[in-house]
């Protein structure tokens, strides 16, 4: 039976997380927390939360263990071609924007908080689609996700088909070459993604990004609190180029909250530019 | 489909073999899941064991388990072996609700090269409280694969008789750690002569199991433990000390709540909310004026430990440190305060203001 997460149990937990990780888990949240958690308890022969927080606090291997929290608290829920209206945008309005800007150089993005690779490898079909190779048009985008399991996931290219369920059968077909019910991306499909482990809450993990021209962040700052959000966006604001495009998930908006960002209905779409000189 | 199976059975019955064929696989499975499947029906479930669609198979593993036949053994031990992975927990589970005496047809599983299978087939066993392959088991307790005995302990604990909890205790000494928590979490369930006066002379040696044996200890409610414990609490890591305080607490030997509210002068946080989370478990009307003084304390878990002990007391003059204590900063008090005060009012915590 799944041992239960009482308010006070969540709360202490909570803490313990929102002080490591920055990551903000309150009121409904708690339900993810617990089914994550879960496996956790049976595998440290621990009987309820309450024992899973004192072993956090005190326990002398509670380092591995915050290595191994890390991996249920992102959020995993993603599959090709979510709000597919993103790529669009990026294929049809992002890059004739940046065009002079960029000029010979690829098309740079960043995928902040990919999970198991859905999202870059989704980008990489769109723009492939697009026929910008053709034109001479080459990318590079960067791929980053604290979960380090997920993102040798994303290396693998192998999915289960629930992270395929947007997609038709004949989409299935082409990009995906299917064996004993899994799915793996055709390698042409995976060409110009470079994936690396990186906390977003953590300053370090921004030193050193490059310039993008857009960066997608979609459905993560939900699980900041208010504090990691802004130093979050803060660091996306030096990340990208002046003019460059933020795309956020619908239920994430940063209007009238940061002056680093403008946004722009883009076909039907609310993205953030970056302010500042082209 | 599935609330439909679970709410109209009888009117659903006719059209169960159509469901079982329609085109979408989500049909087939939650047909599967929670149709009202008979025994004369069995060939329908078991023609559902070769659905092109794995989850359906699965669900049909889970419905072969409901009806427990004997009759469907065969093919269930064939998705243990041959299915994915939810076909094969599913096969297990089905399998595990057969009478034990009729899973003859585990034991090349049992001898399997493939540890997975070996595993599998233990659970099956364990589960079933299967006794054909007792003499197997106890060879598998010496595998060298870790997670093979870690499954055959899991069945010798289910066995009857004085031998196991001999064999479970050799365990403790095991070369894999993870072997001796389970043999010692399977001790703690199945109790036993020998367990504690084992488990105190282990207690002595410094040891990563330590903090496991304090903790069965304490589960054990291992009055006999406590001078160790508290002999050695002011030696032993935070970690240690946290469970030694758990344990005593589950123990409650005399004496307890002068220890805890010794424990609550500590210098270290962590002890402190466990020793008042202890106190509010064990709290007495004579404890009343230390709740209060954990009313007042800067560590909101103190107050929520205090609210909780008030809660517990029950005493007319705990409703005005509640009262108090419903509009707390911290929103975990206050609300805990006002399921308090409702619960001592026989109402709902909604109409506490």
């Amino acid at each position: 039976m799944t041992p239960r997460l009482d308010d006070y149990q969540g709360k202490l937990l909570a803490e313990v997380i929102e002080g490591r990780f920055g990551l903000a888990f309150n009121g409904v949240r708690q339900d993810i927390l617990a089914s994550r958690l879960e496996t956790r308890l049976r595998t440290l022969h621990l009987q309820d939360f309450m024992e899973y927080y004192q072993y956090l606090r005190a326990h002398p291997d509670r380092e591995a263990e915050f290595s191994e929290l890390t991996r249920r608290l992102t959020n995993n829920e993603t599959y090709f071609f979510r709000e597919p209206q993103h790529f669009e945008v990026i294929t049809r309005h992002v890059l004739p924007q940046l065009s002079l800007q960029r000029g010979a150089r690829p098309l740079r993005v960043l995928s902040a908080g990919c999970s198991s690779g859905e999202e870059p490898y989704s980008l990489v079909i769109a723009l492939q689609n697009a026929g910008l190779e053709l034109g001479g048009i080459t990318w590079e985008i960067d791929a980053c996700d604290l979960n380090r399991d997920r993102l040798e996931q994303a290396r693998e290219g192998i999915y289960e088909p629930n992270s395929l369920r947007a997609c038709e059968d004949e989409v299935r077909r082409r990009y995906f070459t299917e064996s004993a019910g899994r799915f793996t991306l055709r390698p042409r499909h995976r060409k110009g993604v470079n994936f690396f482990e990186a906390n977003l809450a953590n300053a370090v993990t921004g030193m050193g990004w490059p310039t993008y021209d857009a960066i997608l962040c979609r459905n993560v700052l939900i699980y900041f609190n208010e504090p990691t959000f802004f130093a979050v966006i803060a660091r996306f604001a030096r990340a990208l180029a002046p003019g460059g495009y933020l795309l956020l998930g619908h239920s994430e908006s940063l209007i009238d909250k940061v002056p680093e960002f403008v946004p722009e209905l883009v076909e039907g779409v609310v993205v953030y530019r970056r302010t500042g000189e082209l | 489909i599935e609330p439909l199976c679970r709410r109209h059975p009888q009117a659903l019955d006719a059209a169960l073999p159509a469901l079982l064929k329609d085109a979408d696989s989500r049909v087939r499975r939650g047909t599967l899941l929670a149709g009202p499947f008979r025994s004369d029906q069995l060939h329908f479930m078991q023609a559902a064991l070769l659905d092109p669609d794995p989850e359906v198979r699965a669900a049909a593993c889970w419905a072969l388990g409901n009806l427990a036949d004997p009759a469907s053994i065969q093919p269930l031990l064939e998705r243990l072996q041959l299915g994915t992975s939810s076909e094969r927990a599913a096969a297990v589970a089905a399998l595990g609700r057969m009478p034990g005496e009729v899973l003859q047809g585990l034991e090349p599983l049992l001898a399997s090269t493939a540890p997975e299978h070996v595993v599998a087939a233990l659970e099956v066993v364990e589960h079933a409280k299967s006794r054909l392959f007792d003499t197997r088991v106890l060879e598998l307790v010496k595998d060298p694969g870790s997670k093979i005995r870690r499954a055959a302990f899991r069945v010798v604990a289910v066995m009857d008789g004085p031998r196991p909890e001999i064999v479970l205790l050799r365990a403790l000494a095991d070369s894999d750690e993870g072997v001796q928590v389970e043999a010692l979490n399977l001790l703690v369930r199945r109790g036993g002569e020998l367990v504690v006066k084992t488990l105190l002379a282990l207690l002595g040696t410094d040891s990563s199991l330590r903090t496991n044996i304090i903790r069965a200890l304490g589960r054990l409610r291992a009055a006999e433990a406590t001078p160790m414990l508290e002999s050695m609490f002011t030696s032993c890591q935070l970690h240690e000390r946290i469970e030694i305080i758990s344990a005593l607490v589950r123990i409650a030997p005399p004496g307890i709540m002068r220890f805890l509210r010794d424990r609550l002068q500590d210098r270290d946080s962590e002890i402190r909310r466990v020793a008042a989370h202890g106190i509010a478990d064990l709290v007495g009307v004579d404890d009343f004026p230390l709740l209060l003084e954990l009313t007042e304390s800067a560590d909101w878990p103190l107050r929520h430990e205090a609210v909780r002990g008030l809660a517990r007391l029950k005493l007319p003059a705990c409703r005005p440190a509640l009262l108090e204590l419903v509009r707390d900063l911290e929103p975990v008090v206050g609300q805990a305060a006002r399921k308090a005060l409702a619960e001592a009012q026989g109402g709902p915590a909604a109409t506490v203001r």
